[in-house]
This record gives C-alpha cells, structure tokens and sequence, in this order.
C-alpha cells in the first residue's frame, strides 16, 4: 500500500475548495487518484505549497494557466486536470452531477422518465451559495474566467488587444471589441466568444476547440491552421477570413456567411453548414465528407479536389461552381 | 457577462449623436477623394494612357459606390441627410489633408503624373503592423468622443481603412449598448438599393442592422486597401472574381506591371509589392500626353469676363447643383438617383471642354473642373 502522508490535508483543502464533506468526497472513490494526480503534475513541492494555501492564483509551477486550486475544483467537479479526463471513471463520479442532482449521462441510468422530475435545489443550496454559484459557471461556461484563463493572459489581452501563444481556454469574452486583435496561437478552447466583434483579428494556429463564436464577426480574421473542431460558428461572420488548413470537425456553420472565405485543405469532416453561404469561396482540398451542406449556397465556390464523399447536398446552389473533378457544376441544385 | 467596458462617454444618446457626425465626416472622405480622382482622370489626353485611365476611372466609381454606402449606413441609423452633402465646407478647399485627420500628405486638384499616382496611393495606403501587434489599440484605451481632425482633442486615422474600424466598433459598442433595433431606427425607404444604383463597381448594400453595416463598410475598407491581416492584394468578391484594392491598381502604374490575383497554375495571388502579371504598356504610358491643367485652380485665377470663368462658373453651380440631388436621392427619394447619375454625365461633358481651354494670361496653363459649393 503507498503511503500517502498528505492524503488527509488534501481531501480537507478539498472539502473547503468544493464545498462537499470529506465523506462525500471519500464517496466518490476518487481520493486516492486524485491526490496522485494532483501530486504527479503539481510535483511534490507544488503540493505542499497547495496544501499550505501559499499559492497565490495563477502561480503555479505552470507558468500560465489556472492556478493549482482551480485545477483543483475542476478535478473534483468533472474529472479534467487541463482538460484530459484522468480516469474513466472519474467521469462518472464527477461532483458536478451530485451538485445538479443528475446522472451522469450515458454512464448511470437514471430511471425511465426521471427526466421530467423536477430537480430539487435543496441539497445544493445546503452546500452554500459559493459552490451553486460554482456549479453555475460551470455550466454555463462563463464563470469558467477564473476556472481556466490565466487571468494575466486575460488582462493583457483586454489591455493591449494582443496575447499571442496565452492561455485563454474558456475565458468570458462574449460580445467583446477585439477588433484586429492579435491571438495567434493562443488557446481558446471552449471560449465564449458569442456576437464578438474580431474583424481583421489574427487567431493563426490557434486553439478553438469547442469555443462559442456564435453570430460572431470575423470578416478578413486569419485562422489559418488553427483547431476549430465542435466549435460553435452558427451565423458567425466569415466573409473573406483565412481558414487555410483550419481543423473544423463537426463544427457548427449552420447559417455561417463564409463567401470569399479561403478553406483550402481546412478539414471540415461531419461540419454542419446548412444554410451556410459559401458563395465564392475557396474549398480546394478541403475535406467535406459527411458534412451537411444542405441549403448552402455554393455559388462561385472553387471545391476542386475536394472531398465530398457521403456529404448533404439537397438544395445547394452550385451554379458556377468548380467541382472537385474540375468541371463546371450543371447549374442544377441537388434533389433531397 | 458582458466583456465590453463600460463607455465613457457622457450617455447613449450622445454616443449615437456622435456616430452619426463619424459617418458625415465618412461622407466628406469619400467625396473628397472624387475631385482629385476625376481631375487626374481628365487631364488625360484622348486616345492616350488607356491603361491608365482605366486604372483611374475604375477607383473614382467605386469611391462614388462608398458615398452611397455611407449614407445606407447613415440613414440606417437615424441620420438625417439634409445640409450634409449640401453644407458648407463639405467640399475641402484642395489642397487639403484628408478628413481622417492625418497630416502627412496633402491631396490637390492636379493633372496626371508620377506625383499624382503617389499622392492616391497615399489615399488608399493600409497600416502596416508586426505579427503579434493589434490593428488597433485596445477599445479602453481609446478617444470615445473625439472626432477625426488635426489638432488638440482630435483623433486621427492612419489610413481610411483605420477610420472605418473606428466607426465599425462604435457601432458595435452603441449595439451592445442600446440594441441593435434602438440603433437601427431608420426609415428602410431611404436605403438606396439595387433598383436605383446602376455601374459596375460593385454592389450596393441595404442596410438594416449591425451585420449588414459592418458589411457595408468593409466593403469600403477592403475595396480602398485590400484586406489587411494576410496582407491580401484584393477585395473579397461573392462573385469569385477578386478585384485588386485600390493601393495596388495605382502602384501598378508605378511599377509598370499588373498583378494578379490568381497567378496561373497556382491558388494564389501576387504579394504586395511584387506584381509579377503582363507589363503595362510603356509605350503607352505617358505622362507628356497630359492637358497642362493648372493645379488647384480656383475661380479668381480665371480673368473676369472671360468665356472660361463663365464654363467654369456653369460648372461649379452644376456641380453643387449636382450634390444637392444627392442629398435629396439619399433622403427618401432614391428614384431621383437615377436623374442624379444624369447630370453627373453632363458634368463630365463640361469638365473635358474645361481641361482643354487655356487660361487667357496664364498659358499655357489650361483651366479644370471647379469643385466649390455656390
């Protein structure tokens, strides 16, 4: 058995960094694991300096990031120490669905028409208004400010409208003036960035996983090579943009306006574009399989050597388009 | 939530009041940039520097395409056109510094030349900036309430392009202030669309919210300099044909060689700088083939009763004349745009027989077009 002297100074800190008992958290059977990872990224030292409550935010032994306790809180509550799951389990055992009194969705069943019971807030409330407040943010993906960004990073930003290569991942900037801003490989992951004004902004090589640019405007931003995957672009601004090589799987375009946008060898597998205004944009290898191009307008659009195996169609407007073969489109619009 | 600082300005009705004076002074920038353009444009020969006159022509009728979305954009939030086009000091007194507020150079009413081809790229010159610096500073730490203009308290615009980022994110900022319905409170029967605007510079947009604005002025910033991040040579077009921005179709003349926006064989386009298209014609550039107009005329270097004072008077009220139409075009009667075009015609008709008259006492100086409000 190993020996863990700082176990118990660790599920105490715990229990006052979540807002949950040192039963419950014992309950969770993630203790243990838990201690360790948070010993084996924060190292030795790192821990000690944690557990003495020394560390100031943002001053862990990671340079730029969440500070150690926020790490902390986000282990507990969904099982991600910087957004890698550490155990399967660890999902399933996540504070998060006791603190919204939930199941954990495809891993517990919850009881057939459970769903429509009423939650009750009673036990969350009991936990305080601090880990409501908690649960929250992290549901709502805001409050995520203080969970992720680095908050120099975020400051510097607002500051100077430049910070590239920062750590922006879920950082609050919805409906931002970050208009040529210059975030070149920054990560951005699961920002909300809804209805922001990034026009002429440089976000090259950036991280975007799973950030919300919905009805964004980033008409002439340069994105190229940056990684957009489940990101949601829905009526997003993207007339004239780079988006050269940018990875977009199953990202949402839904009604985007990408006219004149340049998507050679952008990777938008699974993407979903229907309604999307692509007219005049430039799609040359750009992979396209199995995305939802139904009611797109493709007018103009240069799809040469693109793939478009199993991709959604109907309704498109090809006219004078330049298929992937390198021959006019018919003019005629698919059939559904 | 919200991540926009709060404004500083004094309340929300004078940040839209404010707006509104930045689109007026848009007004005076695009118009100011036409007399220049047509002076050069005439002065030209009959029969020579085709290449150049197309070049010329081309970017005087797309800054005729930026007046008229401007005033979209100014009536689509409440502006009221009259005494805009038709106010004293709308026209400059060339030489004059742009409205922007830069004083770096000068634009005057001159003839045809190497010089002349340098000032317009000065017009439609683009900031140029390091990879990891911002286009622009950071919102909070820029002038809310100035307007552009030299001197104490006033802001000034490196490039048109920078102007009308400034304008695009008060707009953004009044949107997320007051909503974008209170913001776009105008009446739809003042935009000017497609019915009654008729060239090939592009398209005309009706504006009817922020997205739609934003729009609007982007084609503006992109036609004048290109698209500035990526340092593309070209507007972006829904048509697929790129149009090469202003600053590089006068550098063309320049440098003697076209560019290309899509090199052949390859996806891409010339880089700034480096046209590497067909040579213009050398033979058929030349700056000798020019009307020796003089620069900057006014109506006092013209002798009093002389039959030149009197064209050039007939100009310059069928010039103001001309503006007045405008006004009233863009002020609900978008069907009197049509007429409005009319006269623009004759205008030109008057100014070729002005650049051909010698000046009696000053020849072999030849009189120009006047651009005076009477």
């Amino acid at each position: 058995m190993t020996d863990r002297p700082h176990l118990a100074p660790f599920l105490a800190l715990s229990a006052q960094l979540t807002g949950f008992s040192i039963v419950d958290l014992e309950g969770t059977g993630m203790a243990e694991l838990y201690h360790d990872v948070a010993l084996d990224r924060l190292g030795h030292d790192g821990l000690l300096a944690l557990l003495a409550a020394e560390a100031p935010p943002g001053s862990g032994p990671v340079e730029q990031g969440p500070s150690a306790s926020q790490r902390l809180i986000r282990l507990w509550y969904t099982g991600l120490w910087d957004n890698t799951l550490v155990d399967p389990q660890a999902y399933r055992e996540g504070l998060l669905w006791r603190a919204i009194e939930t199941n954990p969705p495809g891993s517990r069943p919850p009881g057939y028409g459970t769903w429509a019971l009423e939650p009750s807030l009673r036990a969350t409330l009991a936990r305080g208004l601090a880990s409501l407040l908690l649960v929250l943010a992290l549901m709502l993906g805001w409050g995520d400010q203080a969970q992720a960004a680095s908050e120099t990073d975020l400051l510097r930003l607002k500051q100077v409208n430049s910070c590239t290569g920062c750590d922006l991942t879920a950082a609050a900037l919805a409906r931002s003036d970050l208009y040529g801003a210059a975030i070149s490989t920054s990560d951005l992951s699961g920002a909300d960035l809804s209805g922001s004004l990034l026009n002429d902004a440089r976000l090259v090589r950036s991280t975007l996983v799973e950030a919300n640019l919905e009805n964004a405007l980033l008409i002439g931003a340069d994105l190229s090579g940056s990684q957009l995957s489940g990101a949601d672009l829905r009526e997003s601004h993207l007339t004239n943009a780079i988006l050269r090589g940018a990875v977009l799987l199953d990202a949402a375009l839904d009604g985007a306006d990408l006219s004149s946008a340049d998507l050679r060898q952008a990777q938008l597998a699974g993407a979903h574009l229907a309604g999307a205004n692509l007219a005049g944009s430039r799609l040359q290898n750009a992979d396209l399989s199995n995305a939802d191009l139904s009611n797109a307008d493709l007018r103009h659009a240069d799809l040469r050597k693109a793939v478009l195996d199993g991709a959604r169609l109907c309704g498109a407007d090809l006219q004078e388009a330049l298929m992937p073969d390198g021959r006019r489109a018919d003019g005629l619009t698919p059939a559904c | 939530m919200t991540a926009t600082p709060p404004s500083k300005s004094a309340s929300p009705i004078q940040n839209i009041e404010d707006l509104r004076a930045y689109l007026v002074i848009a007004m005076q920038i695009e118009h100011a940039t036409i007399p220049p353009y047509l002076t050069a444009l005439y002065s030209i020969r009959p029969g020579s520097n085709s290449e150049a006159v197309e070049v010329i022509r081309s970017v005087a009728v797309e800054e005729m395409l930026h007046l008229t979305l401007v005033c979209n954009v100014y009536n689509a939030i409440g502006g009221a056109m009259a005494n805009t086009l038709t106010a004293d000091g709308f026209i400059p007194t060339y030489p004059t510094y742009l409205p922007t507020g830069e004083t770096e150079f000068e634009v005057g009413l001159r003839g045809f030349s190497p010089d002349t081809i340098a000032t317009f790229m000065q017009i439609e010159r683009m900031q140029e900036e390091a990879e990891d610096a911002p286009l622009v500073v950071a919102r909070q730490h820029s002038c809310l309430g100035m307007l552009p203009g030299a001197g104490e308290g006033q802001q000034s615009f490196y490039s048109i392009g920078l102007f009308y980022a400034e304008v695009i994110r008060r707009l953004f900022e009044l949107c997320q202030e007051l909503g974008e319905e209170t913001v776009f409170c105008g009446d739809p029967a003042k935009q000017i669309s497609q019915d009654y605007y008729y060239n090939g510079a592009g398209s005309v947009i009706v504006v009817h919210d922020l997205a739609t604005a934003i729009q609007a002025l982007r084609m503006i910033q992109e036609q004048g300099e290109g698209a500035p991040r990526g340092h593309r040579i070209y507007a972006s077009s829904a048509v697929g044909d790129h149009a090469l921005a202003h600053y590089f179709r006068f550098q063309q003349l320049q440098l003697g060689r076209y560019y290309q926006t899509l090199i052949p064989g390859s996806d891409e386009a010339d880089t700034p700088d480096a046209p590497t298209g067909a040579p213009m014609n050398a033979a058929e550039l030349d700056y000798e083939s020019v009307y020796p107009i003089k620069p900057d005329l006014r109506l006092a270097d013209l002798p009093e009763g002389s039959d030149v004072r009197a064209k050039a008077l007939d100009f310059q009220q069928r010039y103001s004349a001309f503006l007045g139409e405008l006004e009233r075009a863009f002020d609900g009667a978008p069907e009197q745009l049509i007429p409005a075009v009319g006269s623009m015609f004759r205008l030109r008709t008057l100014a070729d027989e002005l650049v051909r008259t010698p000046i009696p006492g000053l020849e072999p100086l030849h009189a120009a077009p006047l651009y005076t409000l009477t």
